[in-house]
């Protein structure tokens, strides 16, 4: 008996070992491949703009040249356009957290007649095609005479958006009733016990919430490129766009500085709030 | 019956931000693309009425039709790879192993990137003379192909682009891959199973939900491809990635031919609710509900 | 998290701080501001702002802010549409009929008093370029014009005479084959010529055959001139095996100079503009260099090139366009467009650029260039509202010429179906337009 399973035990060891190296190798190869054009972007930013495109392609530059990153930022108005997107991210997460924590609760925290069904109607927006709404949305933009300022970009995620109830909801949902209804019965307002119960329970999802709104806002390109007009606002996605002219070509290396500077915020913010971020993540449920 | 008026009114209060902005920025805007669907309308001058017109033309113009074909050819091309890719990475880094965090960080950071700096960049990197792609691909003695420049082969480019970035959907399975519970998956080893059967009887159905959450956004995703294809390739060669949210952004403000983009994107919505039933319907069955 | 909600409280402050903040410079106190959008950057930037700068010190009347805007065109419409334009803009003479067409832009007659400019001063083809359908829509900063660059190390190397270009199109094709040097693995270590350089003008090659794509009244896409023009291109994918080169310079930056292959000395000859000196002297400096007018199939034609010009404009529903109108007047003064003209290599659009002193000019071959905005055989961008449609179409039948998808007769075909139909479609709308008012 024992011998048996002594045998078993040092199979499943052998197993487990070459399973792990198995993993470990695809997940490396796996890595390699999606850091790589990172990595790319980086040792370009830092190159003189004829090693750029030079064959054979060096990956560690010939020169170190941290200038680039000083002449991108003055190329063009880095820092105006900076924060410009600050703005209009800071803006939308606040509009995004607040109307999405008031409209979850209203799907998943009251009863009330046709709440199930007004809630597929939510869903079934996210089947709205952006093309659909792009040019007359344009056109309502013109009329309220926000066209030409940054108000396109950020105040309608005061308006919630699909997704973000449908994550929030989900959460609210796993709430225990029991908290909510004693609060209740003490006479809490609706509103009290969101702000007092539900989302101090809540901040991992909210955080994962205003992250995925901020990355979004962050990145967004279609929308600057419809709605913003006047230079002075536009945004970092927007403003790469300058490293070519006319007739003058693309600055590879400055091109690539500049992006590579966008992508740092994000990376940093996403770094820290890593753990809280996955743990919000899980705690959604995302099932049903 | 007094509590249930009450809290209908909360309820509704509670949802009025949505209300709001569903009525302003979605219930308006479709009304007026559907209106204009049916003008010739440039934005500068007043819409004028040509009933049926725009559809008409529509069904005529063969680069409309070409698009559709394109971006349907896109589509199933992009949909199977990067759920297969997603849902494979995030199973391989939902298992204890060694650096899972960083791995983890690894594969989301690309999902990070702003679209404008990844589209150049790959852009960059497929050129068929002195893009790095072909070069690494010539040490292995591959002649790699004019990624950008080749009907062939400019689709799958950008659809290798786009799965660089399933870094998002890897997240949200990993999440749900955590509430499978691991007493499932050891009784089905002490049964003998190997990892596939694990796999394909243990974990696909039980994050089914996900996985069809994640279908359907994709299928939509796809169907409106636009940054990437815009910067990458302007739609060439010969419009092979010409697809059709382009088409509809270029007859709307390149050509400011607005109702004609407006029927358009009628119909892109109109495919979109169709296929999205279709989708429902098929994978009904498929899809299992944890009892909560 | 505590610190997660300080940070973004910080954020937030910020966020608000700098929203509210004007930022109006002192300098235009009391001033009317004018507002101009310009497509350029760099150094050609560079140049109207000095310019810019000149005319805000000379007055305080008014302060010109000078915007730099990429993909001009767009967001013009855009801002139009959506009430806001700027004041001046510059755009290019290709987008003028289009705009015209809608009333997205202001016919300058009734401000001709302010800004006191004669047609005669000015070179034919450019000021046709400057009207549409009898009214005028702006004035000419910037003329140019294209002609045969070629490379005279590469020519004397091969034993060819360094000073002598092609004077037909067959002899060019010649040169280009003896000049081609092929690596083993396939690609290109020098090419003698290839149409897909630089890539902007996929129309353009039909008039060295004598073709065009509108003749006035009807679309003429598949004329046989132009048929033979697609058959010339796509003779030059048959050589090369269109697989081995990179082709298109389409999208989003896509043109990088240091790509080019005429600048590193891999291309002997290519079509290029005026402002081609310019970046030789910024990115090459040792090219030996020299250029002339481009042949015609047969040498039939002589002095062949394309016109074009950048122009001021008033965008409809402008708020200061007397004010703008000063500023146009201003920059139509010969010594200012002299000013510009040197910055970025080109020549003033006005007749006494003859007469001009070219000693200084940092373009070697000025005078070409002049001398060919004055021929007969000067091309313009066909000025038609549907040209964007168009040549959209022609690009993409280029393409399929090039990649062998399709024969020239095929493609051309296609294109003339296709924008017979626009053209039908604009004209309709038109006859609608006329009966509504």
């Amino acid at each position: 008996m024992r011998k048996n399973n002594l045998v078993k035990h040092k199979s499943h060891k052998k197993q487990r070992l070459l399973s792990s190296v198995a993993v470990h190798t695809v997940l490396i190869i796996g890595a390699i491949a999606f850091l790589f054009p990172l990595v790319w972007m980086l040792s370009t930013s830092l190159k003189p703009l004829p090693e750029t495109t030079k064959i054979p392609p060096t990956i560690i530059p010939s020169k170190f040249m941290w200038s680039n990153y000083a002449h991108a930022t003055t190329a063009i108005p880095f820092w105006k356009y900076a924060k410009n997107t600050l703005i209009v991210c800071v803006l939308s997460v606040i509009g995004t957290l607040i109307s999405s924590t008031l409209v979850a609760y209203g799907f998943s925290r009251i009863q009330w007649k046709g709440r199930n069904a007004v809630f597929y109607c939510v869903l079934a927006t996210m089947m709205i095609p952006f093309p659909v709404i792009m040019a007359p949305l344009f056109v309502v933009f013109g009329k309220l005479g926000w066209i030409g300022t940054l108000k396109p970009l950020w105040i309608p995620s005061f308006g919630a958006a699909a997704f973000n109830i449908f994550l929030l909801r989900q959460f609210f949902r796993t709430i225990p009733t029991e908290l909510t209804e004693a609060a209740r019965i003490d006479g809490c307002s609706e509103l009290g016990i969101l702000l007092r119960i539900v989302l101090p329970l809540s901040k991992p999802v909210l955080l994962v919430v205003a992250l995925f709104q901020f990355i979004a806002s962050w990145n967004d390109f279609l929308g600057p490129l419809v709605y913003l007009t006047r230079e002075n606002t536009y945004t970092l996605a927007l403003g790469l766009q300058f490293f070519q002219s006319q007739h003058g070509g693309t600055f590879w290396n400055y091109l690539m500085a500049a992006s590579s500077l966008i992508v740092l915020p994000i990376i940093v913010i996403y770094f820290f709030a890593q753990k809280a971020f996955i743990e919000g993540i899980s705690l959604t449920g995302l099932k049903g | 019956m007094k509590k249930s008026t009450g809290n209908l009114l909360k309820g509704l209060i509670f949802i009025s931000p949505w209300i709001i902005g569903f009525l302003i920025f979605q219930v308006y805007p479709i009304y007026k693309s559907v209106y204009y669907s049916f003008c010739e309308y440039d934005v500068l001058n007043p819409p004028i009425f040509i009933g049926m017109d725009n559809y008409k033309n529509l069904f005529h113009d063969d680069i409309f039709l070409k698009s559709i074909v394109s971006t349907a050819i896109y589509t199933v091309m992009a949909i199977p790879l990067s759920m297969i890719v997603s849902l494979f990475f995030a199973i391989l880094l939902n298992q204890k192993i060694f650096g899972r965090g960083v791995f983890r960080t690894i594969y989301f950071l690309p999902s990070l990137v702003p679209m404008v700096a990844l589209a150049i960049l790959w852009k960059w990197m497929f050129n068929g003379e002195n893009g790095i792609l072909n070069y690494i691909l010539g040490l292995f003695g591959i002649s790699g192909p004019n990624w950008l420049g080749s009907t062939m082969w400019a689709t799958p480019s950008i659809v290798l682009t786009g799965i660089w970035g399933v870094g998002g959907s890897i997240v949200i399975y990993l999440a749900a891959l955590q509430d499978v519970p691991r007493s499932l998956y050891e009784a089905a080893e002490i049964d003998g199973a190997g990892w596939f059967l694990r796999v394909r009887h243990i974990t696909i159905p039980m994050i089914s939900p996900v996985i069809y959450f994640n279908l359907i956004l994709g299928i939509i995703g796809c169907l409106q491809v636009f940054a990437v294809p815009y910067i990458m390739t302007a739609g060439g060669p010969a419009r092979s990635t010409y697809y059709y949210t382009m088409y509809l952004f270029d007859n709307a403000f390149s050509f400011l031919k607005m109702g004609y983009a407006g029927a358009m994107a009628v119909l892109l919505f109109i495919i979109i609710v169709a296929i999205t039933i279709i989708t429902t319907k098929l994978t009904a069955s498929r899809i299992y509900y944890a009892e909560k | 998290m505590k610190h997660i909600s300080i940070i973004l409280v910080l954020a937030l402050s910020l966020g608000i701080i700098a929203g509210c903040s004007k930022s109006a410079p002192d300098s235009t106190k009391g001033r009317v501001v004018v507002s101009y959008w310009e497509k350029w950057s760099g150094f050609e930037l560079e140049a109207v702002k000095n310019l810019a700068d000149k005319f805000n010190n000379s007055q305080d009347e008014i302060y010109v802010d000078v915007l730099s805007v990429s993909e001009i065109e767009r967001k013009l419409l855009i801002a139009i549409a959506g009430n806001d334009p700027p004041d001046i803009a510059n755009m290019q003479d290709s987008g003028i009929p289009q705009f015209a067409d809608k009333n997205a832009i202001e016919p300058l007659d009734d401000l001709m008093p302010i800004i006191n400019v004669k047609q005669e001063d000015y070179i034919d083809i450019y000021w046709k370029l400057c009207r549409y359908e009898n009214k005028l829509y702006g004035l000419p900063i910037a003329a140019t014009t294209i002609a045969l660059h070629w490379n005279k190390d590469i020519f004397k190397h091969a034993g060819l005479a360094p000073n002598t270009p092609p004077q037909t199109l067959e002899q060019l094709d010649d040169i280009a084959a003896r000049l081609m040097v092929k690596k083993d693995n396939g690609s290109y270590e020098m090419l003698g010529f290839v149409p897909t350089q630089p890539g902007w003008w996929n129309y353009a090659w039909v008039w060295w055959f004598g073709g065009d794509w509108y003749d006035g009244k009807n679309i003429t896409a598949n004329c046989p001139e132009n048929v033979a023009a697609f058959n010339w291109i796509q003779s030059y994918a048959q050589i090369y095996g269109a697989r081995a080169l990179q082709n298109f310079t389409s999208g989003f930056g896509a043109f990088s100079w240091s790509d080019d292959r005429f600048m590193s000395g891999k291309l002997a000859m290519v079509l290029q503009g005026i402002w081609m000196s310019r970046f030789i002297e910024k990115f090459s400096p040792q090219l030996n260099w020299s250029a002339a007018a481009f042949p015609s199939s047969g040498g039939k034609l002589k002095d062949v090139t394309m016109a074009e010009c950048n122009m001021l404009i008033v965008p409809k529903g402008a708020k200061h366009k007397k004010e703008a109108a000063k500023f146009i007047g201003f920059m139509q003064r010969p010594e200012n467009l002299e000013y510009l003209a040197m910055k970025h290599n080109k020549f003033v659009p006005l007749k006494i650029a003859d007469e001009m002193d070219y000693s200084q000019h940092p373009n070697k071959e000025i005078k070409l260039f002049i001398r060919l905005s004055q021929s007969p055989n000067a091309h313009s961008v066909p000025r038609i509202p549907i040209w964007q449609e168009y040549a959209h179409e022609i690009d993409n039948a280029f393409q399929s010429v090039w990649l062998q998808k399709k024969t020239p007769q095929q493609a051309l075909d296609e294109v003339q179906k296709r924008i017979e139909i626009k053209w039908q479609e604009y004209c309709d709308l038109k006859q609608r337009r006329l009966e509504r008012r």
